[in-house]
């Protein structure tokens, strides 16, 4: 058995006398005991609220707090001061929606993959110009450069699609977005735990992703904006804590991040957000990147051959995936999600079925619903081996 | 001055004669206080009984000055100018090239770049104006708590202040100056050079003052002191410190490896008089006439050591900040900034700020303190509550 699964407390647990096998991390991460711990800590500790406390538990809340905005751009790349506290990756896309004060005939180009949380603030807007997928749900990164207009205003994209698993080459996106002077923001939702990130070597404007999927606490997300595009982001929330002055006639904002933060903030979460990230840096990128991908070539090399099925990006390089693999499994009488649920009654293994927020992607692919698994680095090749023997079973 | 301070009731009275010796004895037979004191019996127990705080407060002859940090270091502290001008400046007259350039009654433009008085969102004052951040001539750049929060326009403002203002005299927290330097040699903004940089709330690593070489042609001096204890200690031209010997009697208790820890009694201050107060911090003395020529009236130190807080035992000596730095810079001068933290298990997690992956260094800090040190790439150190930096955090 892999040594951390004995850090997860929720993976020691059964259902129906079965241990369970995880494979839905893609969804939600389960939390490691170290994030567990730091955030009763908080609430045994300290309990105070940030920003404002002239005492010594404010203090250290405060302290916890602004430690873990560290840890987030330690982990990235960034600086503190690009780190702007959210409460999940769609909030983050939110926010610059609505501070990029787009007007409803500016084009904002994204392929046709996006999670809903990358495209319904843009639709909302402005508006979506997709880029085309193929066959196999990839995007054909190569429009890109024919997306581009005049009324551009913003390019975006998943580094990792949540529906096929494939690493996009969010570099030359960059460039080719740059070259036309549009700025680029980035989905890491699904890459943030899978690949070391390096925000100044991928050379984005913004960047989002939640908490929860990086074996963190929900309800905390992570919005990153290079710091030359705070000048063109407006106010978002506003409240207490992004307040320098307030008098009947004037308001004075705090400096970014903090005036991007309105009301008091999910405290605990973002201490406990800073704690997995400890974890996985002490663990190493580059170790769980090997892992993820060694997985997720495992993954498609037993779950192609199941009869009937359609992997998506089954053909794409090793390389050039995570530890995510979707596929449709014609089974009679079952829709997918179907599949998934008896996959959980009967073998306790865990999986997502259905249209994963992309309904776009799959009503071009002519897909009604899609199974995906999805490996982490407390998971083995046992897990994988189970999960394809169970549908074995079915098909 | 003991029965007069409730803090110091019960305590012997001070011997009759001016003796040294006598009143060594007489101090050393008193127990130590420290900062836990002072907050416990802030401020009733440490007013002379003579005298009305309410009174001189509503007069605005004292203040009270608050340093916040989630460590030891919290304090509020009784505070007058008519006490702190002079004994500030007399401390500076141990370097002489600083008392060139500030001759008595001539006009000396000054500037100070430390924590903000006010920052984040407790202080109700917003931006404040060039005039209202210019206090008694001194022109306070800063208005942020954590450097790394300053935007490339606040960097801009706070150099174009800079060279208006062309200050004789700067007076800043090493950290704050070498953000502000490192931002100025990137952007090859020239800084106006003043006759001298005053180094102090919190000690200086080598990096620091690299940075702050490169981007600014001013000597460099030290001054050592606290809100609470007033200057105690001025480097002079000769790379020495000189205690500042009418304001304070000083004790260094010994801290094995030629080190000491400073004990100060004040002497002559009228609010919050401090009878052997352990400051926390961990200094080199040195004796002997020191090429500057100053008279060898008092303590000299080589230099400050760090917060005694702040250093780790290893196996036969303790390892202050200072030598830390001297081995972690010695290793690799990429490194910008460091944290040692001292994880769960013993061993020690060595955060570093620079194009570097911080292996040597760490190697260094590994063979000083005799134990395991990993290191890891951080964007920036993180302050502390109060805005200065702990560089061991046990
Ligand atoms: C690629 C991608 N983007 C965005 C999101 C949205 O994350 P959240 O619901 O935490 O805002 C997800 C989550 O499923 C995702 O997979
Ligand atoms: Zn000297």
């Amino acid at each position: 058995m892999n040594d951390y699964k004995n850090s997860f407390p929720l993976l020691q647990r059964e259902l129906d006398g079965q241990p369970i096998t995880y494979l839905d991390s893609a969804s939600t991460t389960p939390k490691p005991k170290v994030v567990i711990d730091a955030v009763t800590r908080y609430y045994t500790e300290m309990g105070a609220n940030v920003h404002r406390g002239v005492h010594p538990l404010g203090e250290a809340s405060t302290a916890a707090y602004e430690r873990a905005r560290y840890s987030v751009a330690a982990l990235i790349g960034a600086l503190p001061s690009e780190i702007v506290f959210t409460r999940n990756a769609t909030e983050s896309f939110n926010l610059v929606a609505q501070g990029l004060a787009l007007s409803l005939d500016d084009e904002v180009v994204f392929p046709a993959s996006e999670h809903h949380s990358n495209y319904m603030p843009w639709r909302q807007v402005a508006k979506p110009v997709l880029v085309d997928i193929d066959d196999e749900t990839v995007p054909r990164y190569s429009q890109l450069k024919e997306r581009i207009t005049k009324r551009t205003k913003l390019v975006t994209l998943a580094h990792v699609s949540n529906v096929n698993g494939v690493i996009a080459p969010v570099e030359e996106w960059v460039e080719t977005a740059h070259a036309a002077g549009v700025p680029v923001m980035i989905d890491a939702s699904q890459s943030v735990s899978h690949l070391p990130i390096d925000v100044k070597k991928i050379g984005c404007d913004f960047l989002a992703f939640s908490s929860h999927k990086l074996f963190g606490p929900s309800g905390v997300g992570i919005l990153y904006v290079r710091r030359e595009r705070f000048d063109s982001l407006k106010l978002y929330n506003v409240g207490g804590g992004m307040v320098a002055y307030n008098s009947e006639d004037r308001f004075e904002a705090r400096e970014a991040p903090f005036r991007y933060e309105a009301g008091t903030p999910n405290i605990e979460g973002a201490i406990g957000l800073g704690a997995a990230i400890e974890m996985v840096r002490s663990i190493g990128m580059d170790k769980i990147a090997a892992h993820s991908r060694a997985l997720g070539e495992m993954l498609v090399r037993e779950l192609k051959p199941l009869s009937g099925a359609r992997v998506l990006g089954a053909s794409v390089a090793p390389e050039r995936r995570v530890a995510l693999c979707t596929l449709s499994l014609p089974v009679p009488s079952m829709t997918q999600a179907n599949i998934a649920r008896l996959l959980a009654d009967s073998h306790a293994i865990l999986v997502s079925g259905g249209f994963h927020c992309a309904h776009v992607l799959h009503h071009r692919a002519q897909l009604d619903g899609t199974l995906r698994a999805s490996a982490h680095l407390f998971n083995d090749e046992a897990d994988i081996e189970r999960l394809a023997s169970a549908l074995r079973d079915l098909v | 001055m003991v029965g007069e301070v409730p803090l110091y009731a019960g305590r012997a009275a001070a011997p009759d004669s001016d003796d040294p010796e006598a009143i060594s004895a007489w101090l050393s037979s008193m127990p130590t206080i420290g900062k836990r004191e002072l907050r416990r019996g802030f401020p009733r127990a440490l007013v002379r009984k003579s005298c009305d705080l309410k009174a001189e407060m509503a007069r605005g002859a004292v203040e009270i000055i608050a340093t916040s940090g989630t460590t030891e270091n919290r304090l509020q502290v009784l505070w007058e100018w008519s006490w702190w001008d002079p004994q500030e400046r007399e401390a500076m007259r141990y370097n002489t090239r600083v008392a060139e350039a500030m001759p008595p009654g001539a006009p000396f433009r000054e500037a100070v770049l430390t924590t903000p008085v006010c920052g984040g969102a407790t202080c109700h004052v917003g931006n404040l104006s060039r005039l209202e951040r210019t206090v008694d001539g001194m022109l306070f750049l800063n208005q942020v708590a954590d450097p790394t929060h300053w935007s490339p326009a606040e960097l801009d403002r706070m150099l174009a202040e800079w060279n208006e203002l062309a200050p004789d005299g700067v007076e800043a927290d090493p950290a704050y100056l070498a953000a502000l330097c490192r931002y100025a040699t990137q952007t090859a903004t020239r800084m106006s050079a003043p006759r001298f940089v005053t180094l102090t709330y919190e000690l200086a690593t080598r990096a620091h003052k690299r940075a702050i070489a490169r981007a600014i042609d001013a000597p460099l001096y030290s001054l050592y002191g606290s809100t609470e204890t007033g200057v105690l200690f001025m480097e002079c031209t000769e790379g020495r410190l000189h205690h500042n010997a009418r304001h304070s009697h000083l004790e260094l208790l010994d801290a094995k490896g030629g080190l000491g820890r400073v004990v100060v009694t004040t002497l002559g201050r009228t609010w919050m008089p401090l009878c052997r107060y352990e400051l926390g911090d961990v200094v080199r003395p040195t004796s002997g006439p020191c090429r500057c020529g100053a008279r060898d009236e008092g303590y000299q130190l080589e230099r400050v050591e760090g917060r005694l807080a702040d250093c780790l035992q290893s196996v036969d000596r303790l390892a202050t900040p200072a030598m830390l730095d001297d081995a972690i810079d010695g290793a690799d001068p990429r490194i910008e900034g460091w944290q040692l933290q001292r994880e769960p298990d013993g061993a020690f997690t060595l955060g570093v700020v620079g194009e570097t992956d911080g292996a040597q260094a760490a190697e260094a800090a590994a063979g000083l303190l005799e134990a395991r040190v990993t290191p890891r790439i951080e964007a920036a150190i993180l302050p502390e509550g109060s805005g200065k930096y702990r560089m061991v955090r046990p």
